[in-house]
């Protein structure tokens, strides 16, 4: 359905990610988001005020036949994902309308395309690379500076039905962040990656007094002796300064629990324990294997953790069911999208 | 691996004040002599190993080594009868009661064993009992020992927990409480604040070679209780006595692997 209305009149594609919403280059029209709180009647205002100099429309997933029919009395152009777009055209009276399928939704893309150890670790390059730079390179060149999956992009991009970068960028860049947490909770995704906490995550009680920087450096020393150790989500987001918990967590090779188990001062937790608690999820595979780490660096102005780790990857591991912890997985995620949008404006 | 002064002292007034003279007796004859039985528990809970156990006791268990000679046995028993006025029990005739109840343990059983399988029998014949009466374990228990005064001794944690598993094996359908008796001192050990102290200590019990068999039977239980395998040491029939204790208020079953996973990596491996 996309593809045949890709060809007849708008391609999603073209819809370029900004900070208010999208872009849409072909008719040079400002798509704004609609969000819960702005009413349609501010929007009319603002565009009757700006459109001397540019055309704004509206991009939402919902609308009141009331507020639609503001719209089309002032002849403001609007996308409703999955439903309609209507298009009216520069210095006529004319429109195009059409039904439309929802251009991210629809597109049956299975979650593990985008949510593998190697999916991620491509989305998070690629998004932290600027207009600038993707226009410059190709698929190919791109995989071999960054050491990603070629097969893997090129997966991507057939999914997305694109053939550049730019394109994908913007593209993923249109996945809402319900949509990102809603594929994160999808079970198949967990074939390949290890969440911070599964059925296999063995619940411990540090010793009283366990600072999160003694923590941190226990870990350290750890790694120095050959232990595949990493912090999880929750340890992730205590360093950040996000979270203030009693609990912290990591993962580690499962033939070196063990290792880890001799080494720190923990021991079993009790069913209604209110002591420190230590969550160590095994790993099945070898660290690296998990794709935890950025293979990029990101803004000086991040804190040390944020630049080592690919912040989808973390957040895709974040599941705990607390709804503090579920709450900041989103907070991360809008974070790291608004950086990206930040950038690329 | 020693008991603290004020474990010993604390638990042999508690002795003295339900059993008085019990031990002087014992005392008064040179002959190895373990505490065996649910008092054990009591040690190790002064000792600070463990923070509680489900299963109150209301009795003492020693036995005495037996090498060939039975009148060390014999005049203990005698002694106590006629000098400190306990009355043997009508019906084991290794049980003796103190003229009157007072503090938490109402009687004594006074047991004998022996590491030598040629003695067994007379052994048995000593304390009047039968061919189902078991020794095994003892010989590890002696290895692994904890003093307690003298010539008395009492087994430690490791050895406890072999002595409850050969129990259990040899009758399981009716020695269920031995089962959970040696779960919960796993989960009470893992679970303690001292508990990497406590379990590092107990894997010295291994180094010796002698050991290596014990070891790989206890190695042979975790494993099957962290598999939930089945078998010999399966949950499921334990699960009721498991719930009567309350021990599913402090350990959910299903956390019970972990909590034995840990116990193994810290003692076994």
């Amino acid at each position: 359905m996309l593809k045949d209305i890709k060809k007849t009149m708008f391609d999603p594609a073209k819809l370029e990610k900004k900070e208010y919403g999208f872009y849409y280059s072909d008719e040079k029209i400002k798509f704004i988001s609609l969000e819960g709180k702005d009413s349609i009647r501010d929007i009319v205002k603002l565009s009757k005020a700006a459109s001397i100099y540019e055309k704004i429309g509206v991009i939402c997933d919902d609308i009141n036949e009331r507020d639609l029919s503001l719209l089309r009395e002032n002849k403001i152009s609007y996308i409703i994902n999955g439903k309609e777009i209507k298009i009216f055209e520069s210095g006529s009276d004319k429109s195009k309308v059409q039904k439309l399928e929802s251009f991210i939704e629809k597109m049956e893309i299975s979650p593990t395309v985008l949510n593998s150890p190697t999916g991620l670790e491509i989305i998070d390059v690629l998004l932290q690379q600027n207009k600038g730079e993707i226009q410059k390179i190709n698929a190919t060149v791109f995989c071999k500076q960054f050491k990603l999956s070629r097969p893997k992009l090129s997966q991507l991009m057939n999914a997305f039905d694109v053939s550049s970068l730019e394109v994908l960028k913007n593209k993923i860049l249109l996945i809402k962040i319900e949509k990102w947490l809603e594929m994160f909770n999808r079970p198949i995704t967990k074939r390949k990656m290890t969440p911070f906490k599964n059925q296999k995550t063995r619940r411990y009680v540090l010793e009283d007094n366990f600072s999160l920087a003694y923590f941190n450096e226990r870990i350290e020393e750890a790694k120095d002796l050959a232990i595949e150790v990493e912090i999880g989500g929750l340890t992730f987001l205590q360093n950040e300064g996000l979270l203030r918990s009693n609990e912290l967590d990591l993962v580690v090779r499962a033939d070196q629990l063990i290792d880890l188990v001799q080494r720190l001062p923990i021991r079993p937790a009790k069913k209604n324990s209110d002591e420190q608690i230590l969550y160590i999820t095994p790993l099945i595979g070898d660290i690296d294997s998990e794709r935890l780490y950025s293979k990029v660096r990101q803004n000086e102005d991040v804190s040390p953790d944020s630049k080592r780790f690919n912040i989808l990857r973390m957040a895709w591991g974040l599941n705990y069911e607390e709804s503090r912890i579920q709450e900041l997985r989103k907070d991360l995620l809008e974070k790291y999208f608004n950086a990206v949008k930040k950038n690329d404006s | 691996m020693q008991l603290k002064k004020t474990t010993v002292n604390f638990c042999r007034s508690q002795f003295d004040l339900s059993l008085p003279n019990l031990l002087d007796v014992i005392l008064g004859e040179d002959i190895e002599t373990y505490l065996i039985g649910a008092g054990v528990f009591d040690v190790y809970l002064k000792e600070g190993w463990i923070e509680k156990f489900s299963r109150q006791t209301g009795d003492l268990d020693f036995t005495m080594n037996y090498i060939g000679d039975q009148s060390a046995y014999k005049r203990i028993c005698q002694n106590l009868q006629e000098h400190y006025e306990y009355v043997k029990d009508d019906v084991h005739p290794y049980r003796y009661h103190p003229p009157k109840m007072q503090g938490i343990y109402a009687y004594v059983d006074l047991l004998t064993f022996t590491t030598d399988k040629e003695l067994a029998s007379q052994a048995r014949g000593a304390m009047n009992v039968g061919e189902g009466f078991s020794f095994e374990g003892m010989d590890f228990a002696a290895l692994n020992s904890l003093k307690f005064i003298n010539k008395i001794f009492l087994p430690n944690p490791l050895a406890f927990i072999y002595l409850k598993m050969r129990s259990y094996f040899h009758n399981p359908n009716n020695r269920k409480k031995d089962f959970v008796d040696l779960l919960e001192l796993i989960l009470r050990i893992s679970t303690q604040k001292n508990s990497p102290v406590v379990l590092s200590e107990l894997k010295k019990s291994f180094t010796q070679n002698k050991n290596q068999f014990v070891k790989n039977e206890i190695e042979k239980l975790c494993y099957s209780l962290e598999k939930d395998s089945g078998g010999l040491w399966d949950l499921e029939d334990i699960k009721q006595d498991y719930a009567e204790r309350r021990l599913d208020e402090e350990f959910l079953l299903d956390d019970i692997p972990q909590f034995i996973e840990f116990f193994r990596m810290q003692v076994v491996d």
